[in-house]
């Protein structure tokens, strides 16, 4: 079984209208919805970034600043759509991404805390009605789940199921990283990640002194990095709470496998029950997906 | 298991507050261990953590530090998470850190408020 652990997301733009508590409004664009209409990505105008920015007196922007200014904020957002009515609706901030190609703009990835059932399911029948209809199309994601699909220098390492050996992993796939040309903020994305999935291994495919191996595989090229670790277990899990990359539980937290929705450019699952579990996750050099839209991968390091 | 976290206390006296100063890495399930029996035998209700020479975090180290702050909280206590490196916030901000955790910007915001709590 191989699962894509990105949650379908439609490529539906929908003029939105953002509203913050202090009586300041903003307009957007949605770039894409997540297919349940819980959560949306935000495109929104220049001078939003720039009035945010001016106001908080930031000489020089880099995403953490941007990231710590949206953080946590919660928006009234009013969505547009043509023949449905939904209310204002209250939407957190869980991710924002700035482009650096065309000038200040933002996109703020949200999730919205307070869509009723009702209202899901105009939103839901409005994403399916454009679906339909062929006015828009999946975003795509590729999939390397094939060793065929992917070329180039491969690192094979087999190591012993213990806890210290996900420092050395994920150190060790840092390191690789910044070696390849990764820049340090994307090296360090790439030992979250591989700490995650390592630790994952570990944790549910490794019984206690059970003289587990986890094997590991790494393949760099002009593309990026692609990290796949495999343990000796083969214990399924329930991929389906993943799959909403912005979706929190009740308690407001996410699992480490949503750190992987956040750092990667995709992961996938893949189990052969009895016989082993396998998680892989991709790091683009550059974010194909988003090139189109002006999206960059987000430049810490100067 | 290695633990690879160590600390320093500092007492405040005015306002009452013990001061933490971590170092190191926050990434097993025991990570926390020491300090968890520290900070619920201590007899002041604030205290602050430094977490400027917190190196790592995953997430793992992550639900230990929720896991220390519901202890704290179940005790009467009172936890200010302060001073997070770049790579640190990287990790926490997109678990849901900000929604579980009291994260200031530093030590003296984290004494601000906790006088405000005395006043």
């Amino acid at each position: 079984m191989t699962s894509d652990l990105r949650a379908q997301r439609i490529q539906l733009q929908v003029r939105v209208q953002i509203e913050e508590p202090g009586g300041k409004e903003y307009l957007g664009i949605t770039h894409d919805f997540s297919t349940t209409g819980f959560s949306a990505f935000l495109r929104c105008k220049e001078d939003f970034v720039v009035s945010e920015v001016m106001s908080n007196a930031f000489v020089q922007i880099n995403f953490e600043k941007l990231e710590s200014l949206f953080y946590d904020r919660k928006f009234r957002t009013v969505l547009n759509l043509e023949n449905e009515s939904i209310p204002p609706l209250v939407c957190s901030v869980v991710r924002v991404e700035n482009s650096w190609l065309r000038g200040f703009e933002v996109f703020v990835a949200c999730r919205f805390k307070d869509l009723d059932e009702s209202n899901r399911q105009n939103l839901e029948a409005h994403i399916q009605n454009q679906l339909e209809s062929g006015a828009v199309g999946y975003d795509e994601v590729d999939l390397p789940v094939s060793d065929d699909d992917l070329q180039g220098e491969v690192i094979r390492l087999e190591l012993p199921a213990r806890h210290m050996y996900i420092a050395y992993f994920r150190d060790f796939c840092e390191k690789l990283a910044r070696d390849v040309g990764f820049s340090e903020s994307n090296a360090f994305k790439i030992k979250v990640a591989a700490d995650e999935v390592f630790s994952n291994a570990f944790e549910h495919g490794s019984p206690s002194y059970g003289g587990n191996k986890i094997q590991a595989k790494i393949t760099t090229n002009r593309d990026g990095m692609h990290v796949r670790v495999r343990d000796q277990a083969g214990v399924p899990f329930d991929v389906t709470r993943y799959q909403d990359t912005l979706a929190v539980d009740e308690t407001q937290r996410r699992s480490g496998l949503h750190l992987l929705s956040e750092f990667t450019d995709g992961w996938w699952v893949k189990t052969e029950q009895g016989m082993y579990t396998e998680i892989s996750f991709q790091k683009n050099r550059k974010s194909r997906g988003h090139e189109s839209d002006g999206r960059s991968e987000p430049r810490t390091d100067s | 298991m290695t633990v690879r976290m160590q600390f320093q206390v500092r007492e405040q006296i005015d306002p009452p507050a013990f001061i933490f100063e971590l170092e190191g890495t926050i990434d097993s399930e025991r990570s926390l261990e020491k300090l968890t029996h520290y900070l619920t035998g201590s007899d002041k209700k604030h205290h602050i953590l430094v977490l400027r020479k917190i190196r790592y975090v995953n997430s793992c180290g992550f639900s230990e530090l929720v896991l220390l702050n519901d202890t704290a909280v179940k005790n009467g206590k009172t936890i200010y998470f302060v001073d997070l490196s770049d790579k640190v916030r990287a990790v926490i901000l997109p678990m849901g850190g900000a929604q579980v955790l009291n994260l200031l910007h530093d030590e003296e915001a984290a004494l601000s408020k906790i006088e405000n709590a005395f006043a």
